[in-house]
Order: C-alpha cells, then structure tokens, then sequence
C-alpha cells in the first residue's frame, strides 16, 4: 500500500529528502517551541505594557508585531538556509550526483525551494493561527489578511529564488570563492536590511495600504502619490496588486531561469546573453515607467534622468562582470565554435563586449528618445543627454573590454583583477581630480577630462564646452578601439 | 545485423586550457564487456568517464551511448537512467539514514513505488550493509560508505556502469569483496567501464582493457588479445638429461628468441613468442626428441607488464 509520503517521494523526492533531513523531532520541537515561546512573550508584554487600552487595541498589536515578525523570520532564516545548502552541497559534490539524475532541474530546484527552509516555514505555521485570530478579532478585514499571505507568499518565492541563485553561483563564482558561510551570512544580512524592509515599506505605502484597515494595522500610508505610466499604484487595490505581484513574477522568473541554468552548467556565464537583453529591456522599462507620473510637472519629468543613469550604472556593473566568459569557455569557443558574427550576440562563450554593446543599444533605444523628447526647447540639454548617453556608453564597452582582456589572460583570479581594475580606473582619478579641485568649470581641459573619464554630467551652455566634451568622448572611442585590437590579438593567441 | 557499442565515443576531446585532457579519443565498449580504463595520473581517465556519465561537457566530438548522441546541455532522461556513476570520491548525506538515502535515490531516479523497499533490500545485500539499513551514514566507515556508494550507483537498475576508481582506499579484503560484487553485476548483464591503478584488480575480471596516456587511448583491445599481441613469454624448463641436449633443440625452433642458463637453479629459462598452444607443441617435440623434462612452466605476463611495455612504448 502507497503511503501519502510515498506519493510524496515519487513526485517531489528532493522535497521529501530535505524534510527528512531537516524535520527531526528535536529540530521540529525546538522550532514549535520557539515559536510558542515567542508568541507567549508578545501576548505578555502586549497585556503588561498595554495598560487600560481595549483588548481589540492588543489584539491588533499582536497581529500587528506578527505581521512585521514574520517576513523578517522567513527571509532571513530561509535565505541563510537555502544559500549555506546549496554552497555545502555544491562544495561536497552532492549537488553533483542531484544533477545527473534524471529528474528535470525544475523539480529539484522546488523540492530544495520549499524543502530546505521547512523549519522557518514551520515557525511562521504555528505563529500564523494567533496572526489570523488575533488581526480579525482586532478588527483587521478577511481581505487584507488574505492580501497580505499572497503577497509574501510571491515574495518568499522571489526571496527564496533570489537565494537559490546566490546558493549556486556563488559557490563556485564569487568573490568568496566557495566560502560557505560568509556567503549564507551576506545574504542573511541582504534580507535583513534590505529585502525584508523593502517588502514590507513597498506594501504598506502601496498594496494593502489600498485595502480597507490597513491603517489600523500598518499605521498611515506614507506616499499617496505614487505612478506608474501614470496608474495610481496606491489608489487602486487592484492595479496596486497587479503592479506587484506582475513584477514579482517576472522578476522570480527571470531569477528562475538564471537558477535552471547554473544548476545545469554550473561553470557556465551568470546569465546568458539572450537573457541579458530581456533583463535589461524589463529593468528600464520599469524604471522608466516611474518617471510616467502626474506627480511631476513636465518641466520636472527631466529630474529622473540621473536616477535612471544611476540604475543603468548598477546593472551594467554585474552584466560586465557576469557576462564575461572565463578563459576556458573563451579558449573553447575561438578554437571550436567561432564562425558567424552574430554568435557574438548569442554564443555564449563569445567576448562579452557584443552583448554589452547590444545592451547599450537597447537602453539607448528605451530611454533615449523619450530623453530627447522630454527636453525639447532646452537649449544646450539634448545635446548634454546624447554626449552623457555616448560616453557613458563607451565607458561600459571600455570596461567591458579590459574586463575580457583580463579574463583572456592566465590569471589565478581574474575575477578579482577585474573588480580591483574597474574600481581603480573609476574611484581613483574621481578623487584625485577632486581633491586637486580641477572639476571642469576649470577649464575646458578638465572637461575634456573628465568625460574622458566617464563623468559627462554637465553644463554644456558655455561656449566651448561642448567641443572640449566632444574631445574627451573621441579620446574614449580611441581608446576603445585600441583595447578591442588588443583583445583581438588574445584571442587570435588563444586560437593557436 | 551489428550489434549497437554501450558506449562509443568519436574523437572526444576535453581541452583544460591549452592541455588535451582527453585527446580525440575513439571508443568502443561493447554489451556485456568489463572494460578496464588504465593508465598513469593524468592520463585522462577521470575526465573521460566524467564526460561518458554527463558530469562533464566535452570541447569537442561526440558520445553515443547505446547508440543514442548526447546532447551537450541536454541530455536525455532516459540515457541518465541507463547509466550508473560512481566518481573517485563519494559524497554523502550524513544526515540522512542508509534506507533513507538510497529511497531517496530510487525515487530520484523514477523507480516504482512498490519496487524500491525489495530493491534496497537486494542492493544492500549485494554491497553486505543488510545489518547497517537504519544506520545513520555519518556513522559508517570508509569501506561502508563506499560500498554504499555502489549500492546508490545501481540502485536504479542501470545497465552500464561507470565506476572511476572504486577500490581506492580500500584494504585487501574489502577489495576481495569488491571485486565479486563486480563480478556479481556483470553475470546480470551489465556492462562496466572501471579505471583502476590496481591492475591486479582488473586483471581478475576485466574482458577488455584500454590503456590511455596523455590524454589518448594508446590501446583499446580484449585483455587475450592484448597478452597475445605483445606476444613474449617466458619459459622454464628443467630436465633430467643435459641441458646442452635442450639448447640444441631450442636453436631450430622457430618461436624461440632466446635461452640462458639459471645457473642457480639448473634450469633453463626460455624467451617465446607463441600462444598456448604453440608452448604445448613445444613441449611435446621436446618429449617426442627423447627429452625427460622435469618440470615445463609457462610464465605468463600480468597486465602491469603489458602495461609498462604497450603505455610506456606509445609515450616513447
């Protein structure tokens, strides 16, 4: 006779194997027990320190304290367990074995996703009963509560995802070059000052500061004026919860294929370079969109152009570092598979400068004529945005470009020689022109230099500055033509 | 009709940066063969059994196993179900229980509900843990957790296995144990390709041997084939009469390269270059010449003399 847990096994067995592993009556009696305790202490310190206030009002500031506690509990401790799992098992050798197997990588990557973290989900089980009672007593609607499970249920799923990603990559690809620990803690501390914040700011302003109550639980909304091409994502319950559970699902998704693919290829690229395209397109789209808002008056719509120039700066960062193929995957590539131009767009053993470039291009054809667009009639601003958009463009291929260069070359760690390098040539000459005070309103020679250095954010109504800009932007497309020769005498090297 | 190899690989090459791992290797392993991969460290065997079990990517050429290409990035299902891998090392989950650990597995590899209790039962005899099923794995011993090892390899009923070095480390008993486990597999129809650097082992049940050096398969034949092609063997021989009545004799012999004297034992070792059959013919024109031999000894070379010649000569 088939048992539930057999039915279990046959269609989950990595599931089934993390809750053996993990669900032993100490670990299961410590994790109720924790959990008791804790709600015993809320209920007390609400009772003692409420003093004459109502019991509906404690009721509340118990559903309230749990609705805080709980993401935090989740993120954290689910984080820490996926990440150090995945590393251990990748450092063992175990996840080897997982990935011969003939089970697809889908479902095993869901077993260890709801598996691994069973302890914490048992926490927040037996804390969610006083969470429910406690908040609809209180006074809080059936609709908020449910609101507020499915949303962190589709953020634990992004967390969690997030956090199989990093379990992945970075035992084998990191700058802690398969430290166990630091990794599982740095992502501990990610989702304590950062992700669990974020999640729970993001919803109160916005998803269930919609719904009727929310004030009683959350307190009230902060911002009531937040758009997205121009849809009122505070207004609107049902736009709120689309807005947010849409891009939490294609965020998770775009994670999840990351994930399949370092669980299949684990010496491969981050991501690929077709997948790059996608993320770069949603990403400015989606920023794009926060600048679509009434809020703003249209002579104002320009002040979110640094902002997108600063998102753009980060996500070029990582793609220059994750898109570059590692000398091996280079060496194989230009002896075996080198043919047609476009499997520099494609192949992803290919120099990483193509995709770089074709990323340039995509945030170009985004943002750059709505810039154009938004600045007309501004005299010396349209030209100022398509010189800042060309160099800081040629500064992400130049880059790019040392980055392969280096990558190409017989290094221990040539991932930290290009960290160390990029960071130099964009920290150093910053400070030293800064302390020195030669900032461009200098001279024209300081302008020249500085775009030359990447940094071409400024006033180009004076006579001459443009051209002296000008020059500085040639300078780096010399410059990059120079290393993409030097690049090219590597990989003809390599070919040999 | 031609029978289809278990394993057929067609110019397969793994580069590690400018070093040929394996380089443009072309094998055949056919049904029912123990095929045994030798050669010195670094010869390449690990990465070729890593890349034939999927754990690796080659750079270039192509494997078939059972006559099906594997795809690079995405292999089929079913050929993961029709292979058995067990690496140099053995990475375990010492949380987990023997019984529990190789359900785990069962179920990984889609084996039927009701057939995976019996099938851990056989397994588990077969590697003699039968006494350790609910014993944590943590608290085995090496030579344990490497039987274990094995018991996970075919747990799934695979029909090739490919075992990279599976008595390293252990001692001489549990090797005994080991190799009739092998041997036990292989009269149940599975074909096995095992490196090993004890080729004493290989030599018990090996039915073919491939010998790889610097990344190629310098010799790929039947383990007969192979004593009979480096052909020399040697043979002593003692007499009641005089030896000198013997060399004589021995000069007109055609397959005879050479005799010396033992001068300690009064024997008369001989250099041969013929097959069993042509020592018997020997030794019957040896008696039918009038000769009384005492005692005729046929020396047959082991696999590691082979070795040492055939690997060694194809470096040179």
């Amino acid at each position: 006779m088939t048992t539930w847990i057999d039915r279990l096994g046959q269609r989950n067995p990595q599931f089934l194997r993390e809750c053996r592993g993990r669900l032993k009556p100490r670990s299961v009696m410590a994790a109720v027990g924790l959990s008791v305790i804790f709600q015993g202490l809320l209920g007390f310190f609400v009772v003692e320190g409420g003093g004459t206030s109502e019991l509906h009002e404690q009721l509340l500031q118990i559903c309230r304290a749990l609705s805080w506690t709980m993401p935090y509990t989740l993120f954290v401790l689910g984080g820490y367990y996926l990440v150090n799992d995945l590393t251990q098992e990748e450092k063992s050798g175990t996840l080897n074995f997982i990935r011969l197997s003939p089970r697809p990588a889908h479902e095993i990557l869901l077993g260890k996703l709801l598996g691994v973290p069973v302890l914490p989900f048992l926490l927040v089980a037996t804390a969610m009963p006083l969470h429910i009672v406690s908040g609809l007593l209180g006074g809080v609607s059936l609709t908020l509560l449910v609101s507020y499970y499915g949303v962190l249920g589709f953020e634990v799923t992004f967390v969690f995802s997030l956090a199989l990603m990093i379990g992945l990559t970075g035992s084998s690809q990191s700058l802690l070059m398969r430290q166990q620990a630091p990794t599982a803690i740095a992502f501990a501390g990610l989702a304590l000052f950062i992700l669990s914040p974020f999640f729970m700011f993001w919803n109160v302003s916005t998803t269930w500061g919609t719904l009727r109550g929310s004030s009683l639980l959350f307190g009230a909304a902060g911002s009531r004026s937040l758009e997205w091409l121009y849809l009122s994502i505070v207004d609107n319950a049902f736009f709120a919860h689309l807005f947010t559970l849409g891009h939490l699902t294609i965020a998770s998704l775009l994670i999840w294929r990351i994930v399949m693919r370092q669980f299949r290829m684990s010496q491969a690229t981050l991501l690929s370079k077709r997948l790059s395209y996608i993320s770069v397109a949603y990403l400015n789209v989606l920023a794009w969109g926060f600048l679509q808002t009434s809020a703003l008056p249209a002579e104002d719509r320009l002040a979110g152009i640094p902002y997108l120039y600063g998102l753009n700066a980060a996500v070029f960062m990582v793609l220059i570092f994750r898109l570059v193929p590692s000398r091996q995957m280079l060496l194989d590539w230009v002896r075996y598979r080198r043919g047609h131009w476009f499997e520099w767009v494609w192949d992803d053993g290919s120099p990483s400068v193509g995709a770089i470039a074709i990323n340039c291009l995509i945030t170009a054809a985004l943002i750059a004529p709505w810039m154009l667009l938004a600045s007309r009639g501004r005299d010396s601003v349209p030209l100022g945005l398509m010189m800042a958009t060309l160099s800081v463009g040629a500064s992400f291929l130049i880059y790019a470009t040392l980055v392969q260069i280096i990558f190409s070359t017989r290094l221990r760690a040539p991932l930290t020689w290009s960290v160390g390098v990029v960071a130099t040539l964009i920290i150093v000459p910053l400070i030293v022109l800064a302390r020195l005070g030669l900032f461009p309103e200098v001279s024209s020679r300081m302008m020249t230099i500085w775009t030359f250095l990447g940094y071409p954010f400024w006033d180009y109504s004076k006579p001459g500055s443009f051209s002296s800009a000008w020059i500085g932007l040639v300078m780096q497309w010399v410059l990059l033509v120079l290393l993409l020769s030097r690049l090219r005498r590597n990989l003809n090297r390599l070919s040999l | 009709m031609t029978n289809i190899p278990v394993i057929k690989t067609d110019q397969l090459t793994k580069q590690f940066d400018d070093y040929a791992a394996v380089n443009k290797v072309n094998l055949e392993v056919q049904a029912g063969e123990i095929y045994g991969l030798i050669g010195p460290n670094g010869a390449g065997k690990t990465t070729m059994i890593r890349m034939l079990a999927m754990a690796a990517d080659p750079t270039t050429g192509d494997i078939y196993i059972d006559g099906k290409r594997l795809i690079r990035g995405h292999p089929d299902p079913e050929i993961k179900r029709y292979i058995g891998f067990l690496p140099d090392d053995f990475p375990l989950y010492n949380d987990l229980s023997v019984q529990d650990y190789l359900e785990y597995f069962g179920q990984l590899y889609y084996l039927p509900t009701d057939q995976i209790q019996p099938r851990i039962k056989e397994v588990l005899n077969l590697v003699s843990l039968e006494t350790k099923c609910n014993s944590l794995i943590g608290g085995l011993s090496r030579g344990m957790k490497q039987r274990l090892s094995l018991a996970r390899t075919v747990i799934h009923r695979p029909r090739l296995l490919l075992l990279d070095e599976p008595v390293s480390g252990l001692d001489p008993i549990a090797r005994i144990e080991y190799r009739a486990t092998i041997k036990l597999l292989h009269q149940q129809g599975v074909t096995i390709l095992i490196s090993s650097h004890i080729l004493s082992d290989l030599e018990d049940f090996c039915t073919s041997i491939g010998i790889m050096e610097q990344g190629r398969l310098v010799q790929s034949s039947q383990l007969q084939a192979l004593y009979q092609q480096d052909g020399q063997q040697q043979i002593l021989i003692a007499v009641l009469d005089d030896l000198s009545r013997v060399e004589t004799h021995l000069q007109n012999h055609p397959l005879v390269q050479a005799h010396v004297r033992i001068a300690e034992t009064g024997k008369l070792g001989v250099t041969f270059t013929g097959a069993e059959s042509d020592a018997a013919d020997l030794l019957s024109s040896l008696v039918q010449a009038g000769i009384r031999v005492s005692e005729f000894h046929r020396m047959q070379e082991t696999l590691e003399d082979v070795f040492i010649k055939l690997g060694y000569q194809h470096t040179a």
